[in-house]
């Protein structure tokens, strides 16, 4: 058995049908070659540029070796740049397509009808766009060296800059990937592939930026979380920085490492789901993984933070984790309660509440899934609270902890009442996503106008779901009454939609075919 | 042996197939006739783990398509009705892709793909880019792929379609070669001529809905009620149908011109033989006395009524 598992596993990642295939193609005629001309007079121009600038500037004074370093250093900052921001087109425009092409020339029914795993092909589809975008970085290491041989850096700080670059490449490749097996067209998956790449450079990069330009927060230079490494755009200053686990130095572009073949892995089993039927290994693989990641995620930043609170402050704290970061499974709620009969059959509405069904990924599963996402990441801010500081956050977590309960109740009847009257899977996904995105994002600027006092106890800020999170004091009471009261709501949106169901109402189906003949 | 055990498959409200059963054996050359829409293409892909059945499922030599799919896939060959061929691909390539995926080791790749290609007549055009290859070739490629794992049962949705009479003819050909060496094979088409000659069983589908199955003279006689006889009478033929018509076992009498009659008769052989012989007796100079063969689109226009899903 052990056998045959590696076997298997040897064979999806060397020797990948799909991925030889692919690569044949990629190198077929002379288009691979001019395209890396292209990049190479491109790469070699803007280098012969910087370092003309860098050169000139120097003519008329006579610098000190300091100075000269410090040029030399700008000089090799700039090349990174640039393969930044090479990364940053290449690698999703590379790979977005790749999946909705297939579906489009149906060859996808081809590859399915043999017995290959989803996980097989995903992979080949990654590797070949992955290696093309490794290929270019290779490409570039001799404009890289020079650097290294002028003095502007280390060969140390050139693999740790590409090992960074790689590994982003592999996060935007993974993402792309899930993008294009969602899209219906090639022109929609690139435009929503290149979209994520600029939220991650923007997000990214100001959170890399934080993390650098504030001194590591008192902590000695070199020392900060493994997150600063993710912006391609400040390499330069974060490739040799570390984090200290368990009182080791450990190397970030280490950690990036973990953390981008993790990501890698649930966006293989995301992408993997969609291509597979209901109750899949690929399915169930997600689910199981999108548990334990947000705990690990929740667990990671608050452990990481959380011995800056004083003892009082402990519990407010702690739910600011698991209340906020879970905020972030907003992205993915429409994907885990909605459904449609327009679909495939593990789409279709198949009960309300089950267990079963949030372990298989089915719709009845959505609250129960909701709710084991929601007990991750409880328990891993509990978790890091403890492991951090040596203490429990007390109760007082615990009003939080019913607040989060209404609220995710609150997005899963929404969800199940807009699927039982929406027109189909997708409408209902999007008109979800964005009723909750207006229903956070309204209210303050409505009440901002209307009301100068704040949020104080008894103002109209109590009727904003959010309010209880703004932690700068303990609203236990509006937190466990707002918990009620959007767990209720939750409910009856919920029972609703189930009576829609039950009792459908008859729909105009719009007419597809030619225009009817009009008499004269 | 491919057992289909009761397959249904809705979409939303609609039901495309019903309750779908039938059996196959080894050899088997089953012609799967429906007008546009009937299920056909719904069944096919069920049967190829490409579609999961509403209620119902199919076994393939112990192999069930819900509980063990890989199972199935690794024993079949489908060809749908569309090419789904690669750009910028090679003919030995694209089997080769196939070839690795259906886990055909990597020394025999060669030898089958030269194989298939044989079988295929498609030698000549190894190392042609697929793009470039004719209508007709690329449907012999894609049969080409289906064969190269060897399946024990071959899926092909109307892969006559679009062909010239040369291509189609040399398509049939390789479909009933394809059949002798023991394959089952289900053959798809709403085109009836192109099923009759080579399918020794079939199935007539009609909103999703089985309305016969077996073999083809099998089914021919069970709709079939009643035999069409034609006579050919040289003259009086007017006179000789008022005769008939007062045969107990003629249903009706019409006549196709001013000699030829058109007999629906529902007696036996030998009341057949006693017919004739009351014709001569009685006069008529009959030259042409013969049974027409029901064919298989007499039986399709009797049993379906054109609806579709």
């Amino acid at each position: 058995m052990t056998h045959s598992w590696l076997r298997r596993t040897v064979g999806t990642y060397f020797g990948n049908a799909t991925a030889v295939r692919d690569y044949r193609a990629q190198l077929r005629g002379n288009r691979s070659f001019v395209l890396w001309a292209v990049y190479l007079a491109l790469m070699i121009g803007y280098a012969m540029i910087f370092y003309t600038s860098t050169q000139r500037s120097g003519y008329e004074e006579t610098i000190s070796v300091a100075d000269l370093q410090s040029r030399l250093r700008t000089f090799y900052e700039s090349i990174i740049y640039f393969l930044g921001a090479m990364i940053l087109l290449v690698a999703p425009g590379l790979t977005a397509t790749t999946i909705v092409n297939e579906r489009h020339r149906r060859s996808l029914d081809l590859v399915f009808s043999a017995p290959v795993t989803p996980k097989y092909y995903l992979v080949g589809k990654m590797l070949s766009s992955y290696r093309y975008t490794w290929m270019l970085l290779a490409l570039s290491f001799p404009v890289t060296a020079v650097c290294v041989v002028l003095g502007g850096a280390s060969f140390g700080d050139v693999f740790a800059v590409y090992a960074l670059l790689s590994f982003q490449a592999l996060i935007l490749t993974s993402v792309a990937l899930v993008v294009s097996t969602q899209a219906t067209n090639a022109v929609g998956a690139i435009s929503l592939s290149y979209l994520f790449t600029f939220v991650y450079a923007l997000l990214t990069s100001l959170l890399a930026g934080g993390l650098v330009f504030a001194g590591g927060m008192g902590r000695q230079v070199g020392e900060m979380s493994f997150l600063a490494t993710l912006s391609p755009f400040l390499l330069p200053f974060t490739s040799d920085s570390f984090s200290m686990l368990f009182g080791i130095e450990v190397p970030n572009w280490l950690l990036t490492g973990v953390a981008a073949v993790l990501f890698c892995k649930i966006a293989l089993l995301g992408a993997g789901s969609v291509l597979a039927p209901s109750g899949s290994k690929e399915t169930i693989g997600l689910r199981l993984h999108g548990v334990a990641y947000t705990f690990l995620a929740v667990f990671l930043v608050a452990s990481s933070t959380v011995n800056t609170a004083s003892a009082g402050d402990l519990h407010r704290v702690t739910a600011a984790y698991f209340t906020w970061m879970m905020l972030l499974v907003l992205f993915v709620a429409p994907a885990i309660v909605c459904f449609g009969w327009d679909r495939e059959r593990k789409y279709w509405p198949d009960g309300f509440v089950t267990f079963r069904g949030a372990i298989i990924g089915r719709p009845s599963g959505g609250f129960a899934y909701l709710m084991l996402l929601l007990g991750a990441g409880f328990l891993g801010a509990i978790v890091a609270t403890r492991a951090a500081t040596g203490l429990w956050p007390g109760t007082g977590v615990v009003p939080y902890l019913v607040w989060s309960i209404g609220f995710w109740t609150a997005i899963w009847g929404a969800g199940r009442w807009i699927s039982a009257i929406a027109s189909g899977f997708r409408t209902a996904q999007v008109l979800l996503f964005v009723l909750v995105l207006m229903a956070l994002w309204l209210p303050p600027m409505f009440f901002g106008m209307i009301s100068d006092e704040g949020a104080t106890p008894g103002s109209i800020w109590s009727l904003y779901p959010l309010t209880p999170l703004f932690f700068d004091r303990d609203r236990f009471v509006l937190a466990v009454v707002q918990g009620i009261v959007l767990s209720a709501f939750g409910w009856g949106l919920a029972f609703l939609g189930e009576r829609a169901l039950k009792n459908p109402k008859p729909r105009r189906i719009r007419f597809t075919g030619p225009p009817p003949v009009l008499r004269s | 042996m491919l057992e289909v055990k009761g397959l249904s498959k809705d979409y939303g409200g609609l039901r495309a197939v019903d309750d779908v059963k039938f059996a196959l054996q080894p050899g088997d050359v089953f012609g799967f006739i429906g007008s546009n829409g009937a299920g056909k293409t719904t069944t096919i892909r069920m049967l190829a783990t490409l579609l999961e059945p509403t209620e119902g499922t199919a076994s393939l030599n112990g192999c069930d398509i819900l509980d063990d799919p890989m199972g199935v896939r690794r024993q079949i060959g489908y060809m749908p009705d569309f090419f789904g061929l690669y750009d910028d691909v090679k003919v030995w390539e694209y089997l080769d892709f196939f070839a690795t995926i259906y886990s055909v080791p990597g020394r025999q790749r060669p030898k089958v793909i030269d194989d298939v290609l044989e079988l295929t007549n498609l030698t000549g055009k190894k190392e042609a880019f697929v793009q470039t290859l004719s209508r007709g070739m690329q449907q012999r490629l894609c049969l080409a792929r289906c064969l190269v794992h060897d399946p024990t049962l071959l899926l092909l949705d109307e892969p006559a379609s679009g062909l010239d009479p040369r291509a189609r003819a040399e398509l049939k050909e390789l479909i009933a070669e394809l059949g002798r060496m023991g394959k089952i094979v289900i053959v798809s088409s709403h085109i009836l001529p192109e099923l009759a000659g080579f399918c020794n069983t079939v199935g007539i589908i009609e909103r999703g809905e089985l309305l016969a199955f077996g073999p083809v003279d099998q089914i021919v006689r069970q709709v079939q009620v009643a035999r069409i006889l034609e006579a050919r009478i040289l003259d009086r033929a007017g006179e000789a149908a008022s005769m008939l018509c007062g045969v107990p076992s003629v249903a009706s009498v019409a006549p196709i011109d001013e000699q030829k009659l058109r007999i629906e008769f529902h007696g036996s052989l030998d009341e057949q033989a006693d017919l004739l012989s009351r014709l001569i007796a009685t006069g008529f100079r009959v030259v042409d006395f013969r049974e027409l063969e029901a064919n298989l689109e007499d039986v399709f226009l009797k049993l379906t009524t054109g609806a579709v899903n």
